[in-house]
């Protein structure tokens, strides 16, 4: 994957010296799309920086529960809009979404919301203090997480 | 078990080498999809004073960690009546239906039937299995455990009268008497044992990793004959369903040496890594269906065992 994207890049930057303007503008979409995935790979790792900040509280018992709003209300930010994460086209280069993100679109979307769902009843949870809730929904929103990633993306 | 995968090809030569190599490779059991996740027990190890009940209920345990509900259940199936496709370089094999249905199941088998075919990979007609069911694992159970789940299996499983599926299989692979050449290259028949200078804790470990949870058939390299590379085991492999099982020994670089215990044993719980990512392909099965309804206990264990295995620097391709 990264060897055919400095390929590609390559390419494009010679075909950008023969040929002009044309194909500059290939090189900034491609750009474009590199930024997108940085910042959605660097989204799901925030995500999942608050996912295991949460286990290490609320499975093993981590002295911080005075923050655990902090990281739900994180995560229902964070998953409030997955989808908008994954313009189409955005399977290039350096990513591991899967194109069948774009032929399943619905079904997409609806496993993100299966996650923003999940997202906001652990956040309920722990703005009421239903501590005896936390672990089955902090379950509940990890198979959500799981759901999407066995589907739609690479290994 | 009547499957056509039995016959042998008529006309086809199988010289011995070619017998030993060709279904090798059929052990290369990538597993798939998901079903609904039953019974919920815990409970440790058997009491050998047990009563019937309680042996039967750690019956059911024993084939949790034993993972066998995953190849044995087809998605959306009947519970344990078979069907579940099983992907290999070679073909598709179908986990065959294991409730004790006197006719399409196994409940005209005695209880030495069952315990040969998990501890020697033979039928009770006297055939061989295919590696892509892990006797190369359970070879090693304990007979107590055996008899646990016999007796769970028998007392406790709705029969179902599902016939087997054939399993789909290139030619070459379909000639059964050639597992003879594989076992004998690859399958040490033999009970575990615990060793006597590691904690106990360290040996149920080491018996649910290598015993039941048959972990190592999918996290180690395999020879171009399709056996473990012993050398190896736990260092990674890419499966026939192209995910990659991890390095699970604890090198830094290449496998899981900056996870502590209770990293794992959360992991075999409910499928969170370090980094708060989630399992996705089969491990999600092994923990749906196996680990995650293990006891904290057993799962420390396997983690107490993982953390002390010889960290090996290697990945897989
Ligand atoms: C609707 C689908 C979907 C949902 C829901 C989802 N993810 Fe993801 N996630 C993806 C895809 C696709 C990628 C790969 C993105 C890429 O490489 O461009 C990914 C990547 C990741 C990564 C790796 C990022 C990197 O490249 O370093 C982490 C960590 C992660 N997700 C965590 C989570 C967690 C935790 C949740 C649940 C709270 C979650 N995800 C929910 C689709 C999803
Ligand atoms: C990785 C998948 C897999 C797992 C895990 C697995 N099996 Fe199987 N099993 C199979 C396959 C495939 C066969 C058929 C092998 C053949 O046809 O040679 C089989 C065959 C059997 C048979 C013989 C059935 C017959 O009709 O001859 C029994 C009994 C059995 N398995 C029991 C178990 C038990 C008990 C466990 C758990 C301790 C288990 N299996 C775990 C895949 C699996
Ligand atoms: C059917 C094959 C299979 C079996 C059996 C299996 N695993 Fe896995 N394991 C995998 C795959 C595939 C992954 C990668 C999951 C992913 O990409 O999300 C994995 C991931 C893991 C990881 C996480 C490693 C990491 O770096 O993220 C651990 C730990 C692990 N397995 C331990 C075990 C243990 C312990 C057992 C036995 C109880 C076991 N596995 C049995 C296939 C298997």
């Amino acid at each position: 994957m990264k060897r055919s994207a400095r390929l590609f890049t390559a390419a494009s930057v010679a075909a950008a010296l023969t040929l002009g303007l044309a194909a500059t503008s290939s090189v900034q979409a491609f750009d474009e799309h590199e930024a997108t995935i940085d910042y959605r790979q660097g989204v799901m790792r925030a995500i999942g920086g608050n996912m295991g900040s949460v286990a290490a509280i609320v499975i093993d018992g981590a002295d911080f529960g005075d923050n655990l709003k902090i990281h739900t209300q994180q995560l229902v930010d964070l998953t409030r809009d997955i989808p908008s994460l994954f313009p189409e086209g955005s399977d290039f280069p350096d990513t591991d979404a899967r194109e069948e993100i774009w032929d399943n679109w619905d079904r997409y979307v609806e496993l993100a919301n299966d996650s923003r769902d999940a997202a906001e009843a652990l956040h309920a949870a722990v703005e009421s203090g239903d501590e005896s809730e936390y672990p089955i929904r902090f379950r509940n929103l990890g198979q959500s997480c799981q759901a999407c990633h066995d589907d739609f993306r690479r290994d | 078990m009547t499957s056509a995968a039995t016959e042998p090809v008529a006309g086809v030569p199988v010289s011995r080498r070619r017998a030993a190599w060709l279904p090798a490779a059929l052990l290369f059991a990538g597993l798939t999809a998901l079903t609904p996740v039953q019974a919920e027990i815990a409970i440790g190890e058997v009491d050998p004073a047990a009563s019937d009940e309680e042996r039967i209920a750690y019956g059911e345990y024993v084939l949790r960690a034993g993972g066998c509900v995953t190849c044995h259940t087809a998605k959306d199936g009947e519970f344990l009546a078979g069907g579940r496709a099983i992907e290999s370089p070679f073909g598709v094999f179908y986990g065959p239906n294991i409730t004790p249905h006197p006719e399409y199941g196994i409940g005209d088998w005695s209880e030495a039937d069952f315990r040969r075919a998990l501890q020697e990979g033979r039928s009770p007609d006297g055939h061989h299995y295919y590696p892509a069911f892990p006797y190369t694992a359970y070879t090693r159970m304990r007979d107590e455990d055996i008899e646990a789940l016999w007796a769970y299996l028998q007392s406790k499983v709705e029969p179902v009268a599902e016939e087997n599926r054939s399993h789909e299989l290139d030619w070459f692979a379909r000639f059964r008497p050639a597992l003879i050449g594989w076992k004998w290259l690859h399958f040490q028949p033999g009970r575990f044992e615990p060793d006597p200078d590691q904690s106990e804790q360290w040996n149920r470990g080491a018996y649910l990793t290598l015993a039941l949870g048959h972990c190592m058939e999918c996290h180690s390299p395999r020879t171009r004959t399709g056996g473990l590379e012993l050398g190896r085991l736990g260092a990674g492999s890419r499966l026939p369903d192209g995910d990659v099982a991890p390095n699970i020994t604890p090198d830094r670089d290449t496998g899981i040496g900056r996870w502590g215990e209770r990293h794992i044993a959360r992991y075999l719980e409910m499928g969170i890594t370090r980094d708060g990512d989630f399992a996705g392909g089969s491990m999600a099965d092994v923990i749906d269906h196996g680990t995650s309804h293990l006891t904290s206990e057993d799962r420390r264990a396997i983690a107490v065992y993982l953390r002390a295995l010889d960290p090996i620097e290697y990945e897989p391709e």
